[in-house]
C-alpha cells in the first residue's frame, strides 16, 4: 500500500525526517509521487543547515535566505548535491589557493604555526614573518610545489565523518597548511543561482528580479 | 504539552465518551482522553458534558488501538522533545515496538488518527516504523515492499538517476 497516497503530504514529509539524505535521494528513484515529495525544499533546508553548521567555508552560506531556492521545487535538495559533491573534491583550482587564509606548521614543531603564507594569482609566493621575497609556485600533478621543496599534496577530512569541518589540507614530508576559511562552495553555488536565475529567467543577483517574481 | 497528570488523582479518574466513525462507543478515563491534544482542547472548550465525542475519521479497531496505546503511556510526561535527539528512530522501547506490529493499512491509519487526534508521540512513532521499513532499501525493495507502481518512463528515470547521484565514495 503507497502510504503517500493516503497520508497528508506534510505528515509523509515529517516521516522522512527519519531518513538521512543519502537514502532520501534514493527515494527519488521510487516513482514520480515519492520524487515529488522527497525533493520537498522545507525537508532539505532544515536537512541542509544542520549538515552545513560549522563547516568550514559554509558560514555565509547558512545565513543567505537563498529566497531564489524557494522558486523551484528540488532546489534545496539540489543545492545539498552539490555541496557534498564539492566536500569530497581534492582537485585543487586556482582560486582555492589564492583565495584561502591558510596557516603553516612545520610537522615537527610543537609551535603552533609560523607565519602567513600567501599563494599570489600571478605565481608567486609569498610568507611573512618567515622570509622575504618571494618564491615561485606552479601545480604539478594535481600538487602544489613551492620552489624546489618536495610536492605539497592535497587533501580533505572525511566528508561523511559528521565531526570534521571540511577544510583543506596542503602537505609534505615536512610542513602542513590548513586552510582557515575557503571559497569552494560559495564558487559552486554562485554558479549554481546563475544557472537557476537563467533557468527561472531572473536577473541574479538582483533581488529586485527576485521580488517581482515573488 | 506536558501535564502531570497522575492516576491516582480523584478528579483525572472522569470518563469521557467518544463515538468512533461506525457509531461505537467508548468510554476512557479523562487522562487517557486527554493524551489526544485534540480532545483535551475539545473538553477545555466544552466543560462538563456527558455527551460523546465523535470521531468520525477513526474507525473502532484503529480506536480501540489508539486506546491502547495512550492507556500504557498515560502516566508518561509526553514531553515536546528536543530536536536534536527526536529523530533517531533506533530507539524505540519494546512494547512501543510491539504494539507496531501490525499490518500494513493498521499502520498508516494509525498514523492518520494519531495526527488527526493530535497526538504527537504515537505520531512520532508510527512514522519511525515507516521510515524503519524504508531505511537502507533500494527504490526497487521499497517498491515492492509498499506495492508501488514504477510510473516514470525511461528517459525520466535517467534524468532522476542523474539528479540523485551521490558522491562517489573515495
Amino acid at each position: 500500500m503507497d502510504f503517500t497516497q493516503i497520508l497528508p503530504s506534510e505528515v509523509t514529509i515529517d516521516l522522512f525526517k527519519n531518513l538521512d539524505a543519502k537514502n532520501l535521494c534514493s527515494l527519488s528513484l521510487v516513482s514520480r509521487n515519492w520524487n515529488i515529495l522527497v525533493s520537498d525544499n522545507h525537508l532539505w533546508t532544515e536537512i541542509a543547515l544542520k549538515r552545513w553548521e560549522n563547516k568550514q567555508g559554509m558560514k555565509e552560506i547558512c545565513t543567505d535566505t537563498h529566497s531564489l531556492w524557494y522558486l523551484k521545487p528540488g532546489t534545496w535538495k539540489k543545492a545539498y548535491i552539490l555541496v557534498e559533491k564539492e566536500a569530497h573534491r581534492t582537485r585543487l583550482e586556482m582560486e582555492d589557493l589564492c583565495e584561502t587564509t591558510w596557516i603553516f606548521k612545520f610537522n615537527n614543531a610543537l609551535a603552533f604555526h609560523a607565519g602567513s603564507p600567501k599563494f599570489l594569482r600571478n605565481g608567486r609566493y609569498i610568507h611573512e614573518g618567515m622570509m622575504d621575497g618571494t618564491l615561485p609556485w606552479k601545480f604539478t600533478n594535481g600538487c602544489v610545489r613551492v620552489s624546489q621543496f618536495p610536492h605539497l599534496s592535497p587533501s580533505r577530512p572525511d566528508p561523511t565523518d559528521h565531526k570534521s569541518d571540511w577544510g583543506l589540507k596542503l602537505k609534505n614530508v615536512y610542513v602542513t597548511f590548513s586552510s582557515v576559511d575557503h571559497t569552494g562552495f560559495q564558487r559552486r553555488l554562485r554558479e549554481f543561482n546563475c544557472e537557476l536565475a537563467l533557468e527561472l529567467g531572473i536577473d541574479y543577483p538582483t533581488e529586485a528580479g527576485l521580488q517581482n517574481i515573488t | 504539552m506536558a501535564t502531570g497528570s497522575t492516576s491516582t488523582n480523584i478528579s483525572e479518574l472522569k470518563k469521557i465518551k467518544l463515538t468512533s466513525s461506525e457509531g461505537t462507543e467508548f468510554v476512557v478515563d479523562k487522562d487517557v482522553g486527554e493524551k489526544s491534544i485534540l480532545l483535551k482542547n475539545m473538553l477545555e472548550d466544552v466543560g462538563e458534558n456527558d455527551m460523546a465525542i465523535p470521531l468520525p475519521n477513526v474507525t473502532g479497531p484503529i480506536l480501540t488501538k489508539v486506546i491502547e496505546y495512550c492507556t500504557h503511556h498515560r502516566d508518561d510526561f509526553f514531553i515536546s522533545q528536543d530536536d536534536d535527539n527526536k529523530k533517531t528512530s533506533d530507539d524505540i522501547d519494546e512494547w512501543d515496538s510491539e504494539f507496531c506490529k501490525v499490518d500494513q493499512g493498521t499502520l498508516f491509519e494509525l498514523i492518520l488518527a494519531a495526527n488527526y487526534l493530535d497526538i504527537k508521540p504515537l505520531l512520532d512513532l508510527t512514522c519511525k516504523t515507516v521510515a524503519n521499513m524504508i531505511k537502507g532499501k533500494s527504490p526497487e525493495e521499497i517498491r515492492k515492499t509498499f506495492n508501488i507502481a514504477n510510473d516514470f518512463t525511461p528517459e525520466e528515470e535517467i534524468q532522476v538517476k542523474r539528479e540523485n547521484e551521490w558522491c562517489e565514495e573515495r
